[in-house]
């Protein structure tokens, strides 16, 4: 096997994503064996987590989605502006 | 009378179809751009451009995924930055620091505090968004938007194995300018 194929072995492992022979096992072997694969294998598990946990998917500003409804649907529009004219 | 009714039906079939995954198109615009202003711009272009193509629609296919492909035309049309396409020696320069750094055997645990204790959300969108655009697209799919490597080399139109290698780059590069901003902060302790 060569070399680029086991480092895409490496990242399909992180990711969940292998989906052919070797298995896991071989996999964990030789990363314990390996210290470039091992240290490889460790600087994508911490990427990968930092990127998931502090770039998490955050919700849209109730004002943008608002806004992007009442382009599509202009009679949201005309709804908001009489409801509001109603109001005050 | 029945063609206001048939509008009414599409926006209301629209809504219920194409609001859901708003906040994931959101996330995606924000770290494609890089700044708010040009997200929510990216998002409002991607809708607007959805709706006119929405009753053409085949109703099988997944919304989502299609919204998200909207998004990739609509950035790479108004929002893609040329210069930041990576060139071989972006690589190069990252992968002689990595190979460097394999030699020392580097501390991750030391790092993973620093960036844990110093490293602001925002500085870390700012490092994220450094990243060349066509490594960048498929870290958010994978690491954020949880995409599978199938729909991501659908979405780019790459092949699996070209996914899978941009991939170990993008975070090869991530992980040199992460030690690079932990090492220029131990510098200034």
């Amino acid at each position: 096997m060569t070399q680029e194929n086991i480092e895409k072995l490496i990242t399909s492992y992180v990711d969940g994503e292998l989906t052919e022979s070797p298995d896991t096992n071989d996999i964990k072997d030789l990363i314990e064996k390996d210290r470039g694969l091992k240290l490889d294998y460790s600087v994508q598990v911490f990427i990968k987590s930092i990127i998931s946990e502090r770039l998490k998917i955050k919700p849209v500003p109730e004002r943008i989605k608002n806004k992007i409804i009442r382009k599509i649907n202009p009679s949201k529009k005309f709804l908001a502006t009489f409801f509001s004219r109603l109001l005050f | 009378m029945s063609d206001i009714n048939e509008r009414a039906k599409l926006y209301s079939e629209f809504e219920k179809n194409a609001i859901p995954p708003m906040d994931a198109l959101y996330n995606y615009a924000l770290r494609m751009t890089g700044n708010k202003n040009k997200g929510s711009r990216l998002l409002q272009e991607t809708y607007k451009k959805a709706f006119w193509f929405f009753d053409k629609l085949d109703k099988s296919i997944n919304i989502r995924d299609w919204l998200f492909r909207v998004m990739r035309n609509a950035f790479i049309n108004k929002f893609s930055n040329q210069s930041k396409e990576m060139t071989e020696s972006d690589y190069e320069e990252a992968e002689h620091f990595y190979k460097s750094l394999k030699s020392s055997s580097p501390d991750i645990a030391r790092l993973e505090k620093v960036i844990n204790n110093k490293l602001t959300d925002d500085e870390l969108s700012e490092i994220l968004f450094s990243v060349p655009e066509n490594l960048r697209i498929v870290i958010i799919l994978c690491d954020i938007e949880s995409f599978s490597y199938e729909e991501i080399a659908d979405f780019v139109d790459v092949p699996v194995g070209t996914v899978i290698s941009r991939l170990r780059r993008a975070r090869l590069m991530l992980f040199t300018k992460l030690y690079q901003y932990a090492e220029k902060f131990d510098r200034h302790q």
